[in-house]
């Protein structure tokens, strides 16, 4: 104990002269990332005063200059300004967003059972009974955020069903329906076949270790191939055809409903939550962004760049306290922002503190043209 | 250290510097009071403790923290 106390200790310490020798030698406003943030902190009270905004964010714009990024319901909201302290603030029209339910309230107890699916969102379809647990099989149309698996994997498993997309078909101008989730939960690291390899609603793992014709919401359409023989990856994700019928667009009705089809690039302090398999809803804060980090899986180490770390924390009191934000089987849930459910980020990787995300831009280009023929948006019902 | 605006040529270049260092799992950008940062995950206490981890590379602060090991999940 006294040789853990000392560690601790010993970290502590270098943790404070490290952050002491950093920090005050490039306060700058020539730092345009942190002058972009700066003015964003300072203008954030303001911003989300004006009806209408639902998110801000810092982006770069094509001449890579730090950018306010502000997120409105539609062309009516007024009052957005154009420069906050010198940033120039660039205006998305994201749409309307559903809004933010009470879990609490609506819980009712009935953690468990399964069930009662619901309608074509996913939610509870206006009955007495919402199953929000995550684990267990739903009706069709199932939410997002819950138990998938694979029918590949020759062992028990199980994964999220991060959301489900809209393929605007390129040559026909049709809609297609897909469901997103990593390729280490439905693809099994590469080994999958696209057409022939089906999408389980429970995975395997939650459903006795059985595979059944029941279960099955969709078929794997593509993935991204994890390099693990050092070359860089972008992300972990998968991608299997559905139905409406099959999968819906929004969580269960007790947990936060639907994401948007707008994104947001993650920025250090931003305040997400996800909705997944094994530990629920759960909130986080970004710890960082452009990631470079090695992932452990069945296959290998694999190198990734460019990616998002989130901590998680949950509230004590008045105070917020550490906490876990994701843990196995919680792969492949959309994290969203904690305000306005804005899509940040794809999970995929952890460790027992923190958090490893693609950003969600990055794995819709991944499966729009011109690597397929589609352009996919996050499906947000409308 | 410097004030010079901190590119991406210069994150790249430092992140490389510091993902080679025994024991460091990531390297990702953070903002400590609004100044970019370079965040350091370490798989352990002792390979963080074992490091010769600078306070800055190329003006740019370094922080660094222990995650343990990341795996898919």
């Amino acid at each position: 104990m006294l040789f853990v106390k000392n560690k601790i200790r010993q970290l502590l310490t270098l943790a404070a002269v490290l952050t002491c020798l950093a920090v005050p030698n490039l306060v700058s406003a020539q730092v345009p990332y942190g002058k972009a943030l700066k003015a964003k902190r300072v203008g954030q009270a303001k911003l989300f005063a004006i009806q209408g905004v639902v998110a801000a964010g810092i982006s770069l714009d094509a001449a890579g200059q730090a950018e306010i990024k502000v997120f409105v319901t539609d062309d009516k909201v007024r009052g957005v300004p154009k420069m906050i302290d010198g940033v120039p603030v660039k205006r998305v029209k994201s749409g309307p967003f559903s809004a933010y339910q009470n879990r609490k309230q609506a819980r009712g107890g009935n953690k468990g059972k399964p069930g009662s699916g619901g309608d074509d969102g996913g939610g509870d379809g206006g009955g007495e009974v919402v199953n929000d647990n995550p684990r267990t099989r739903f009706d069709r149309a199932v939410p997002i955020g819950v138990s998938i698996g694979a029918t590949s994997p020759n062992y028990c498993f199980a994964g999220t069903l991060g959301c489900r997309l809209k393929g605007f078909n390129l040559t026909t101008g049709a809609t297609d329906y897909f469901i997103l989730s990593n390729n280490h939960v439905i693809a099994n690291e590469n080994s999958a076949t696209p057409g022939f390899d089906l999408v389980l609603q429970p995975g395997s793992l939650d459903s006795g270790c059985t595979l059944s014709a029941d279960d099955v919401i969709g078929t794997l359409y593509d993935f991204d191939t994890i390099n693990f023989n050092g070359a860089a990856n972008s992300v972990d994700a998968a991608i299997a055809s559905t139905t409406p019928l099959e999968t819906g667009f929004a969580t269960p009705s007790t947990i936060y409903g639907a994401p948007t089809s707008g994104t947001l690039s993650a920025s250090p302090g931003l305040v997400v939550k996800k909705f997944g398999r094994t530990t629920d809803l759960t909130e986080g804060v970004v710890d960082a962004i452009n990631v470079d980090v090695n992932v452990g899986y069945d296959k290998g180490t694999a190198f990734f760049t460019d990616q998002i770390v989130i901590v998680g924390r949950s509230r004590r009191g008045r105070k917020y306290v550490t906490s876990s934000f994701s843990a196995g089987g919680d792969s492949g849930s959309l994290i969203v922002s904690a305000d306005g459910n804005v899509p940040v980020g794809l999970l995929f990787a952890g460790s027992s503190s923190f958090t490893i995300a693609n950003p969600i831009a990055t794995v819709l280009d991944r499966f729009s043209s011109p690597n397929t023929n589609y352009l996919m948006t996050v499906d947000d019902g409308n | 250290m410097d004030n010079k605006p901190v590119s991406t040529d210069r994150i790249t270049n430092a992140k490389q510097v510091l993902l080679n260092l025994p024991g460091v799992c990531a390297v990702g950008v953070t903002d400590v009071d609004a100044v970019v940062t370079l965040k350091v995950y370490f798989e352990s206490i002792e390979t963080l403790e074992a490091a010769d981890l600078p306070s800055q590379i190329d003006g740019i602060p370094v922080q660094a923290v222990v995650s343990g090991r990341f795996n898919a999940n």
